[in-house]
This record gives structure tokens, C-alpha cells and sequence, in this order.
């Protein structure tokens, strides 16, 4: 069989189609689109929101939260509970007091002469010394 | 529900516009004027005792989805696209169901020989049932170009495949078809 016989055959194809009623088919695909609402687009939960998941969430909080008190309370206490860091402003300290907090961190001021100097005021060599640095 | 009126001649275009407007009678127009193909396409695809219920289905789901037709092909080839997703969605949930056999083809007895007619008749059984062999691309393609005189740039874009792509099916098909009748 060749390619044209092919086709000439495929167009008598699908007779059986032949004995579908047109205006039956309107009656009936109007009826349907007259008594079946579109359907709006679904609106896309977030996973999260489902209330399963939700509680189940709040449930794991609640153990772990408990967990973590009981735990606390069952610890000895340790030098390092001393240190809770707390929110004060070092602009509200008193200088004795920051005193303390800085000898309290071992901590050692390195000392600086703040002089003033203008350019003009270096040689040649602390010039050269400066933009070096600048360089890096 | 009584049928609208018969509208005078309007293309598809003016049609579908009228009926995304509301208008009934245009959407009973492009019924009345498509049935008729995509119930061949549908027959020659494989729907059988179900095939009212896929025309309907067809054509609600093409008025439903109206938005979504670009033009890039012609009405009847777009719902034939539609169509054969409908025939994959029913065959699916058929699936496992018992399969009807071939019914009786009505060939129009148009005169000349009986033995002539008798032979055509046993032939377009068997392409019928080559067709429906086919995998679902080639099929479409097949019909939509054979059966129903498409062009590819039209098939293409109801199948949404490229112009290469529909023509390699086609051939495919033919390849496939004159395989199984030689």
C-alpha cells in the first residue's frame, strides 16, 4: 500500500463518528456548561498552615522547651552562669566602673600619644615611612 | 434545554469571541459545526460505545478552557488536541475494564462490486485497528493531517511540537501503518 492509498483510506476513517447528533451534542454540552460552575482556580495552602502540621509543630516546641528547662534545673550551677551577658550601656558606667569591667577581661589598653602633626611637619624619611604604609 | 437558533455564517473567530462575550447561540454555531469532524477523529482514535460522552466531553472542556485558545491553530484541530487528552483521561480510568470488540463499520454502500466493496471494507477494518496502535503523538498527527486534511504548522501547534517534529511523527506513522498491512 502506498502513501496516497494510505491517506485516501484514512479519510474514511471513524465512520462510526458519522451517528453522533450535532444538535443533541449542543443541547447537552450547553445544559452542562449552564449547570456546572466554573471552577475557580484552587487556592494553594502552605504547607505550614495545615492544622495537622501546625499542632504537631507547637507539640514538638513544647517537648523540646521542657526538655531544655528540665535540664537547666538539674545542672549544678557553674562559674559560668556568673557571665550571663547582660544589656547595660557602656555610656552609663562611671569610669571606676568600667575600670572594673576592663580589668575583670584582662584586658590591656595599648597606649597611644596622640600628637598632632601635619604633613609639613615630617622629613623626608617619615614621609617615605607613611606612604609605604599607605601601600601596604 | 432547547437548542438556540442557528446563527448565519460567521467565522470561528467572530464565534468564539461572541461566545467569551456570553453568547450561547455562538457556542451552539461551533457545536453544531465541529461535531461532525471530531466525532470521525475521536471513532478513528478509538472511542467506541463512549463516544457521545467524549464529543460532550471534548467540547465542555474546550468552552471551559476558551481563554487558553491562541489561534496559532484552527478551532477543529485544537479540539481535536483536547479530544484526544480526554480519550487518554477515559482510557485511563477504564483501564482493566473489558474490551469491547471492533463494531461494524458502515461503509456507504455507494454502487459497483461487491467483492470490490467487501475488500475496501476489510481493509479500512485493519487500518482502523493499526491506527489505534499507534502511540498517541503519531496517531494524532496521522489523523489530523490524513483524515482530517491539516497542515503541520497547525498540528504543531495544537500538539504543541514543532513543525519538524509533527512531520517526523507523521512519517513515522505512515512507516509504522504500511508495516503492519503489507
Amino acid at each position: 500500500m502506498n502513501e496516497h492509498e494510505l491517506e485516501r483510506l484514512a479519510k474514511e476513517l471513524g465512520r462510526a463518528g458519522d451517528r453522533v447528533d450535532p444538535d443533541a451534542t449542543a443541547r447537552a454540552v450547553l445544559e452542562r456548561l449552564a449547570s456546572e460552575p466554573e471552577r475557580q482556580p484552587a487556592v494553594r495552602i502552605p504547607v505550614w498552615t495545615r492544622r495537622p502540621l501546625v499542632r504537631v509543630a507547637a507539640a514538638a516546641v513544647l517537648v523540646l522547651a521542657t526538655v531544655f528547662g528540665v535540664q537547666q534545673l538539674s545542672r549544678p550551677a557553674t562559674a559560668a552562669d556568673s557571665e550571663i551577658p547582660m544589656m547595660v550601656s557602656l555610656g552609663e558606667l562611671a569610669a571606676v566602673e568600667l575600670t572594673e569591667v576592663l580589668d575583670s577581661l584582662d584586658y590591656e589598653a595599648p597606649v597611644y600619644e596622640l600628637v598632632p602633626v601635619a604633613l609639613g611637619d615630617l622629613n623626608e624619611d617619615e614621609l617615605t615611612v607613611l606612604l609605604e604604609s599607605l601601600e601596604g | 434545554m432547547t437548542v438556540p437558533e442557528p446563527v448565519g455564517p460567521a467565522d470561528d473567530a467572530q464565534l468564539i469571541a461572541a461566545w467569551r462575550a456570553g453568547d450561547e447561540l455562538a457556542a451552539a454555531e461551533l457545536v453544531r459545526r465541529h461535531t461532525p469532524a471530531l466525532a470521525r477523529f475521536l471513532a478513528a482514535s478509538g472511542a467506541r460505545e463512549d463516544l457521545d460522552d467524549l464529543v460532550q466531553e471534548t467540547l465542555f472542556r474546550a468552552f471551559r478552557r476558551i481563554e487558553g485558545f491562541r489561534g496559532t491553530a484552527s478551532f477543529s484541530t485544537w479540539l481535536m488536541a483536547i479530544g484526544s487528552n480526554a480519550l487518554k483521561d477515559l482510557r485511563r480510568r477504564a483501564k482493566g475494564r473489558t474490551v469491547v470488540p471492533l463494531e461494524e463499520r458502515e461503509l456507504e454502500a455507494e454502487g459497483g462490486n461487491p467483492h470490490a466493496l467487501a475488500m475496501e471494507r476489510d481493509l479500512l477494518g485493519q487500518l482502523e485497528q493499526a491506527v489505534r496502535k499507534l502511540p498517541p503523538m503519531q496517531r494524532d498527527v496521522f489523523l489530523m493531517r490524513a483524515q482530517q486534511g491539516a497542515e503541520y504548522g497547525e498540528i504543531a501547534a495544537a500538539l504543541e511540537t514543532s513543525v519538524g517534529a509533527a512531520r517526523v511523527h507523521y512519517h513515522q506513522a505512515v512507516k509504522r501503518l504500511k508495516a503492519i498491512l503489507k
